[in-house]
């Protein structure tokens, strides 16, 4: 614990980098999360519909804009070393 | 770390890698040195990709074409060729894992050199515990924690195995407790000059509060409490794997989404509360404000709502995927360890393989930790009204 006070101290720069770094290691989950939630909600819905496939493929797509516009949220909050 | 010795590694990788394909081939056969090479060179090349990626993301003039670019090499083509090569038939797993954990091996030696020159060996403690850990059979080389041990040397023991099932709640609830006997013993005298555990306490808490202020604005004031816990405490349940016998409770699917829930129920209450019913259905739907938005608003909303609902996925997977990666790296290497230490001879030791692993755990808790609390400080964030405006550059 006494680490974490030492790293918390650190001077601003090398807390940003870190804190960047960290942020961006994140995209890929991000990138691959949101298509997964997508297939699950559309799955689930053409369960109650029942009609399957077209909810899932559409929730799929759906899924990976939405990941890509948070990777963009993410990039626009934190590219310019934030 | 330098990026010489980065570089060094990442050559020497490709070298050795070669070289030991050659003397496999001669030995166990082609398709062994294949797979060890393969191995190697895929470790080489991430382990280059990362020094790039990294370096992209932190040059001075941002060059976003650029970052696009590594992170579609990085990322799709790379895990991709590892995807397709692990469908391979006649797999060596044993080969090809020795290849990827080659680069380790470098960079351990590389390090060891450079810390013995300084005149310290620590090494040696660590010979015991590397038995210990190594020494316990399992289906995934994970670390084993105190009372899964417990579990195995009585099987019988109902006792034991109720430990063992309670293990991940066990530990937690002891974590949660220590931080809050750490904090309030360090806070029983206080003292205007803080010194000691006081100066610790105080320092966390007032670097805490200032990280989340920079982002949140004035106005994130009360959400320091909750976040400032939750970084103590994942940092607390991500550094516990390095003590050995202790399983780190974030190594545990439920403990990770049981976080990012507390922390998604928090935003869409806000959301609520500061929007209202309809207002945040408004915002759902990318608050159109003309007949295109308003066309776009069907499109939008089912957008919107994925992302929510991926945020806390997000924040559990990666929290638990880098906890559990780095101690399965730890078993494995500790495993490593006791089998070199068994060829000579039959004794319950092994070589301290892990120690390396154990460094980079110390950084990726750290950053795990840190993660998970920005990013909830963002989606706390986002669901202020000043969303479009953020309160500062700093965020």
């Amino acid at each position: 614990m006494y680490l974490a006070g030492a790293i918390l101290v650190i001077d601003k720069e090398k807390q940003k980098d870190l804190r960047q770094f960290g942020t961006f290691v994140t995209i890929p989950f991000v990138l691959g999360g949101a298509p997964v939630v997508g297939w699950f909600i559309g799955s689930l819905l053409d369960k109650i519909g029942d009609t399957s496939p077209f909810f899932m493929y559409v929730f799929i797509v759906l899924g990976f804009v939405a990941g890509v516009r948070e990777v963009y949220r993410i990039i626009r909050r934190f590219g310019d070393g934030a | 770390m330098e990026l010489e010795f980065i570089d060094r590694v990442g050559k020497i990788g490709f070298f050795v890698s070669g070289i030991g394909a050659f003397l496999i081939a001669f030995i166990f056969g082609f398709s062994y040195s294949f797979d060890f090479l393969f191995g190697g060179i895929w470790a080489s090349c991430n382990f280059f990709l990362i020094r790039y990626t990294v370096q992209t993301f932190f040059a001075v003039p941002k060059n976003y074409v650029k970052m696009f670019f590594m992170m579609s090499v990085k990322f799709p083509l790379l895990y991709g060729a590892g995807y397709f090569f692990l469908g391979k038939e006649d797999l060596s797993v044993a080969a090809l894992l020795s290849g990827i954990s080659l680069l380790y091996g470098i960079m351990f030696v590389e390090a060891l050199v450079k810390v013995v020159r300084r005149g310290i060996v620590f090494v040696l403690p660590f010979f015991v515990i590397s038995g210990l850990e190594g020494s316990l059979d399992s289906d995934v080389p994970e670390v084993p924690g105190l009372f899964t041990l417990l579990s195995k040397i009585f099987p019988d023991s109902f006792f034991a195995l109720f430990l063992h099932q309670w293990e991940t709640i066990i530990f937690s609830v002891l974590i949660g407790i220590t931080i809050c006997f750490v904090f309030w013993f360090s806070t029983r005298k206080k003292e205007i000059i803080p010194s000691g555990l006081q100066n610790f306490a105080e320092c966390i808490v007032e670097n805490l509060r200032n990280f989340i202020l920079e982002v949140l604005g004035p106005s994130g004031e009360k959400f320091v409490p909750l976040l400032g816990t939750l970084f103590i405490y994942i940092l607390a349940m991500n550094w516990v794997a390095l003590i050995p016998l202790v399983k780190p409770p974030t190594s545990n699917l439920n403990v990770t989404i049981a976080l990012a829930l507390c922390v998604f129920f928090l935003v869409q209450y806000l959301n609520i509360k500061n929007w209202g019913v309809l207002g945040f259905i408004y915002h759902m739907a990318g608050s159109p404000k003309d007949t295109m938005g308003w066309a776009l608003a069907p499109l939008m909303f089912p957008i919107e709502l994925l992302t929510q609902f991926t945020r806390p996925l997000t924040l559990a997977f990666r929290l638990f995927g880098n906890v559990v990666g780095e101690d399965i790296l730890i078993g494995a290497a500790a495993l490593f360890g006791v089998y070199l230490v068994s060829i000579f001879a039959d004794v319950v030791a092994g070589f301290p393989m892990q120690v390396p692993f154990m460094f980079l755990a110390v950084l990726t808790g750290l950053m795990q930790a840190l993660v998970f609390t920005l990013l909830s400080t963002i989606y706390i964030l986002l669901s202020m009204p000043d969303e479009e405006e953020p309160s500062s550059d700093n965020g």
